[in-house]
């Protein structure tokens, strides 16, 4: 009996700890592989994603309820000022309406003139936000729509106000979308009125930079940042944000599409592929005719 | 044979428990709470569990699943696959190299040693995130503050999560001599 109760635990401990050393190498050789080739874990990310978003939308259904309460409450006691905004920015965008039909009418006949082909629809999908699976470190958000709806990789993430992200995982049920702020995103953007172009960086900061801006002295605080449709991701001219602080060295900008506002999101697909996927997919075709 | 049945089941089922807690914590962490600025500042709750359940019963808190509970993280966070892994693993080592100190002692002393643990898993954190990522010494500083609260915010939520383990504990089967000692 002694001396089982002397080898026993010693053995258990030795093979304890040779498990622990082999997962802590484990643990050291995923995170390399993943920085190097992080395609090697993407559909196993969107898997796992698949996996849990049933029951992230359950967990989701009760907190809405309370942020809807809270917001009805809200309503109602400024419904005053409310309800004066609004009848404002009512005034304001019925002139815009106007304005908007005269320019809509006026471009339709200069295209027929010029003989412009149209362009094509766009097609999108409404999506729920069911999951803030981000944190400090990478800056994303979770959707119930997948492949089952037509979700690719690569598609613009838009909400009322603006461009939000675009999509990086796709799963059968469920998608991942990176936002504007993560540190891996890089937007080519342009200055509105202007034809300053810049790329809009992330930083995991909730105000990302603008970069390789050729004149800081002629920005203005305020100046909308649209998309410039360079690199063929996204087209020109969708709302991004506006500039929100000019310094010595650097121009943040403040997005228009808030992040913890957003319940149900647009994966827009404008039908653009990317300079870059089309480079890979004309790779790709002439393998095939070498072959 | 039946209830002999049923009754191992049910033992099984409960000593999995703790693990299926700190699942359900993680899921817990990737709700959004529609509150500014909760994106970027996230308490990690599943310290709490993994810290708990290492000190009081390591024999339901085994290594494998500390490493499986840190992948499930990453995979679903998308964060580097195999960091969180790597840290809780070291942070779990050094608890248990620790145990006998933490017998018979206030509670003040225990959040006190959870206090540190999770700054040193909040720096691990930071130190290789940046050092995978990159980001230069702005990107340091953008990460650093919003870990700093979500760390201080894990240590304030940590007495409510110590007392809803203990409460679980009471229901759990009692461990075998051998499977305590690591």
């Amino acid at each position: 009996m002694r001396g089982i109760s002397k080898t026993f635990p010693t053995k258990r401990l030795l093979l304890q700890r040779f498990l622990l050393a082999v997962m802590l190498l484990a643990a050291i050789t995923l995170m390399v592989v993943d920085k190097f080739q992080p395609q090697l874990f993407e559909s196993s990310r969107s898997r796992a994603l698949d996996i849990v978003a049933p029951i992230l939308e359950m967990f989701h259904n009760p907190i809405q309820a309370v942020h809807s309460l809270y917001a009805r409450f809200d309503n109602i006691w400024n419904l005053q000022a409310e309800n004066a905004r609004l009848r404002l920015e009512n005034r304001q965008l019925m002139q815009w309406q106007a304005k908007a039909m005269h320019l809509d009418d006026e471009n339709r006949n200069l295209r027929q003139i010029l003989l412009v082909p149209e362009s094509q629809s766009v097609r999108f999908v409404t999506a729920r936000v069911i999951a803030d699976p981000g944190g400090t470190f990478v800056r994303t958000l979770a959707v119930n729509a997948g492949k089952r709806d037509n979700v690719k990789k690569g598609q613009a993430v838009m909400v009322a106000e603006g461009l939000m992200g675009q999509i990086t995982n796709v799963g059968w049920r469920s998608s991942r979308f990176l936002l504007l702020t993560d540190l891996n995103s890089r937007l080519p953007v342009t200055i509105a009125g202007t034809t300053t172009q810049a790329v809009l960086v992330g930083d995991n900061s909730q105000y990302p930079h603008l970069l390789y801006l050729k004149n800081l002295q002629d920005l203005k605080i305020g100046q909308e940042i649209l998309t410039s449709g360079l690199g063929g991701k996204f087209p020109a001219g969708l709302p991004v944000g506006y500039i929100a602080e000019i310094g010595p060295n650097s121009v943040r900008v403040a997005l228009h599409a808030k992040v913890y506002k957003q319940k149900f999101v647009r994966l827009t697909d404008f039908g653009l592929e990317s300079v870059f996927q089309g480079l890979e997919t004309a790779k790709t075709r002439e393998l095939q005719n070498l072959q | 044979m039946i209830a002999g049945f049923w009754a191992e089941t049910e033992v099984f089922l409960l000593r999995l428990l703790p693990i299926l807690l700190c699942l359900l914590l993680i899921l817990f962490n990737l709700v959004n709470y529609f509150i500014p600025g909760s994106g970027e500042i996230r308490p990690i709750l599943i310290l709490a569990g993994i810290y708990y359940w290492t000190i009081y019963r390591p024999d339901l808190m085994p290594y494998w699943a500390v490493f499986v509970l840190g992948l499930v993280m990453d995979l679903l966070y998308g964060g580097i696959l195999g960091l969180s892994s790597f840290v809780l693993l070291f942070m779990v080592l050094i608890l248990a190299s620790q145990r006998k100190f933490f017998f018979k002692i206030s509670f003040v002393i225990i959040w006190w040693a959870y206090m540190i643990c999770a700054f040193g898993v909040a720096l691990c954190h930071v130190l290789l995130n940046w050092l995978l990522i990159g980001g230069g010494l702005d990107g340091l500083w953008q990460i650093i503050i919003p870990v700093f609260f979500s760390t201080l915010i894990s240590i304030a939520l940590y007495p409510f999560l110590h007392r809803g383990f203990v409460k679980i504990q009471g229901a759990l089967p009692m461990p075998r001599y051998v499977e305590m000692v690591r």
